[in-house]
């Protein structure tokens, strides 16, 4: 039975501007619509129901062909938003009803999104991974002469001592890495490690950090960051940046909050 | 070293992208919006789909310590 409600996605607010017409199409190739909301305007599509209803988004939960695409159309639109002007991104996906209960939400929210929009002025996003490339080999038992089971001991006891103490380097120097970049920013949070079976790489995630960088900074933040880079060659990590984003990190008010209390 | 790049959806690994798109982002709550749960659902899904290339990858790892 074909539905025939509609359903909206928001992108992000911004403050209103007249030049979307020219933007690239977003998720499922859907022009983008701004939406006003004094005194911001909602960058947004209109998606046909019965392929975004929430049950479509169950049954697409192992479909990475499916979720790839629309992530890439949410993103492609924020893209060409933070190249215009500054953006407050919303979370993937963030659906309404209808305009009516679009407007209601975003005139609820109204505080919240103006917080937002003002944490995030002339500032965008950047990411930095780190990944460790010195991670200890097996356990070596032909280097030394193994006879009894107290050598064995023995040398796996060394062996676990100097794992612990590689781990804590590591650890302390990673921590200085992400102090040092921090300090060309305006606020830097850690989130988890991605999973190395979600990254597809070998070598362990050891940072995953983003930082909210002044617009005016970035070349300055990239040199620094490509500074660190160099230097961490040598101490087994690996240093890479991503960016400008759009300040997906720091658009969510606890995230946010968390950020401001980091060292 | 890396050359930082612009972050063009082109050249997103797909878990960089729904790292952010889901995992960040505001959370302003309308009538549809998709619950905590079912988004806990799609990173459950794609850890499923994406997890044999990895073990793959695992696996080819521990041959190359083993043979060093």
């Amino acid at each position: 039975m074909p539905s025939n409600r509609v359903l909206i996605h928001v992108y992000g607010v911004m403050e209103p501007r007249t030049d979307i017409l020219g933007w690239p199409t977003g998720i499922a190739d859907a022009p983008v619509e701004a939406v006003a909301a004094d005194p911001i305007m909602a960058l947004t599509s209109v998606l046909p129901s019965e392929e975004f209803e929430p049950a479509a988004w169950e049954r697409h939960a192992e479909d990475a062909t499916w979720l790839g695409s629309v992530a890439a159309g949410h993103h492609r639109v924020l893209q060409a938003a933070i190249a215009a002007g500054d953006v407050v991104p919303f979370r993937l996906p963030s659906l309404y009803g209808g305009l009516g209960s679009l407007r209601r939400a975003l005139d609820d929210n109204a505080i919240h999104i103006t917080q937002a929009m003002e944490r995030i002025r002339g500032r965008v996003e950047w990411a930095v991974k780190v990944y460790r490339t010195d991670e200890p080999g097996e356990l070596d038992l032909e280097s030394e002469p193994v006879r009894t089971g107290s050598d064995y001991l023995i040398a796996r006891s060394r062996e676990m001592q100097a794992r612990a103490e590689a781990d804590t380097l590591v650890h302390e120097r990673v921590r200085t890495c992400y102090e040092r970049i921090n300090d060309i920013s305006v606020a830097a949070v850690r989130n988890a490690p991605q999973d190395p079976v979600l990254s597809g790489r070998s070598q362990p995630m050891v940072l995953n950090a983003a930082f909210l960088v002044e617009r005016a900074d970035q070349q300055a933040f990239r040199t620094q960051v490509e500074r660190i880079a160099q230097r961490s060659q040598s101490q087994g990590l690996l240093v890479e940046a991503s960016g400008p984003w759009p300040a997906y990190n720091f658009a969510s008010i606890a995230k946010a909050d968390a950020a401001v209390r980091q060292p | 070293m890396s050359v930082p790049s612009a972050a063009s959806s082109n050249d997103v690994a797909l878990v960089e992208l729904l790292d952010r798109v889901i995992g960040g982002g505001v959370v302003i709550t309308g009538d549809i919006v998709l619950g905590i749960a079912d988004v806990d659902l799609v990173y459950l899904g794609l850890r499923l789909v994406l997890a044999p290339a990895h073990e793959v990858e695992e696996s080819v790892g521990l041959k190359r310590v083993q043979a060093s």
